[in-house]
């Protein structure tokens, strides 16, 4: 009834990568299945083209060019990457980078000063020599009088207690 | 130095991969160049771990990857000419050991995106496994496997008139 697709192995079979007991699988579902006969041939072709891949041979001069480079340390490769001056890449990326900082800069000293705008002074606590209270400057009453206390002793000393 | 010990061989098939992978002698030539003198720089961070063919085919990939990317800033001199000469009659100063079809099956892996193009050619040029081709890669084998496959469907697609020529019984 339902059969399972042999699509993933058929490459193993066809490299003979596959072990006789699978490629024995695979042969027998690609005979009962048309689906993955298509794709078996399909693939099967393409191996096939792939393994006439003409091999190149290259100049002969290549190789002793090769080597001399090699062999010349005081000449500087061809290759080397040459330090560049600014590319127009590189200058926009820098151009943004320090526009954002910039930006970031402008914004949190905007932050700063609008928070020192809605400063309020804080209320003050102030006795006067008269022993008026005063609270921001403002006196609030002078009724009684006011004296700083003193700090009491310890009604028995550390010593005592301990004898 | 690591490049110059390599055999005639293993240079002709880095040559071969670097053609095959530009469609262009000229990169071709370039890419031999950057990667003999990769080689020659980063021998010291050879890791015994890995094998050293593993490791030169990786620099082989590397150098092809670069060489592409630079390649693809420049815009054609020509019209229609895009750096590939498999429309031209054969090599100048190369030799180009030509089969029925051969030239068919090198236009055809020229269409090939650079993804599936390279593991077709480490697999049929240099005959790596699936596993030295994901180690030169820095793939998974499964990746390998996908893209192997894909590039098998995408040839077949391209080249489905020369089947009866290729295709035979198994």
């Amino acid at each position: 009834m339902f059969k399972k697709h042999v699509i993933k192995t058929t490459v193993g079979v066809l490299q003979r990568r596959a072990c006789a007991d699978q490629s024995q699988r695979v042969r027998e579902h690609l005979l009962a299945c048309k689906r993955c006969r298509k794709e078996h041939d399909e693939i099967k072709l393409g191996v096939n083209l792939a393994q006439q891949l003409p091999l190149a041979s290259a100049p002969a001069e290549i190789w002793s060019e090769i080597e001399a480079l090699l062999d010349e340390p005081s000449r500087r490769p061809v290759f080397e990457p040459k330090a560049r001056g600014l590319s127009s890449r590189s200058t926009w990326y820098r151009v943004a980078a320090v526009s954002a900082v910039l930006l970031a800069a402008v914004v949190i000293g905007l932050i700063v000063s609008s928070r020192s705008i809605y400063n309020v002074p804080r209320a003050s606590l102030e006795v006067d020599s008269v022993g008026a209270v005063r609270i921001g400057g403002d006196t609030v009453g002078n009724k009684g009088s006011w004296r700083l206390a003193r700090p009491s002793r310890p009604a028995t000393s550390p010593r005592r207690r301990l004898l | 130095m690591p490049f110059t010990t390599c055999s005639k061989p293993t240079k002709n098939r880095v040559y071969t991969i670097a053609f095959h992978y530009s469609g262009d002698e000229a990169m071709a030539h370039d890419v031999t160049q950057q990667f003999s003198l990769s080689c020659s720089r980063g021998i010291n961070q050879f890791h015994e771990s890995s094998q050293f063919t593993t490791w030169l085919y990786r620099i082989v990939a590397n150098a092809c990857t670069d060489e592409h990317r630079k390649r693809r800033r420049f815009v054609p001199f020509r019209p229609g000419d895009r750096g590939e000469d498999y429309g031209c009659e054969g090599l100048s100063r190369g030799s180009l050991s030509q089969t029925p079809g051969g030239r068919f099956v090198r236009g055809a892996i020229s269409e090939l995106t650079p993804k599936l193009r390279l593991p077709i050619l480490l697999k049929y040029v240099e005959g790596l496994s699936y596993d030295e081709i994901a180690e030169s890669l820095g793939l998974s084998i499964g990746t390998v496997s996908s893209r192997l496959n894909r590039g098998h469907k995408m040839l077949a697609r391209k080249l489905g008139h020369l089947r009866s020529e290729f295709v035979s019984g198994e």
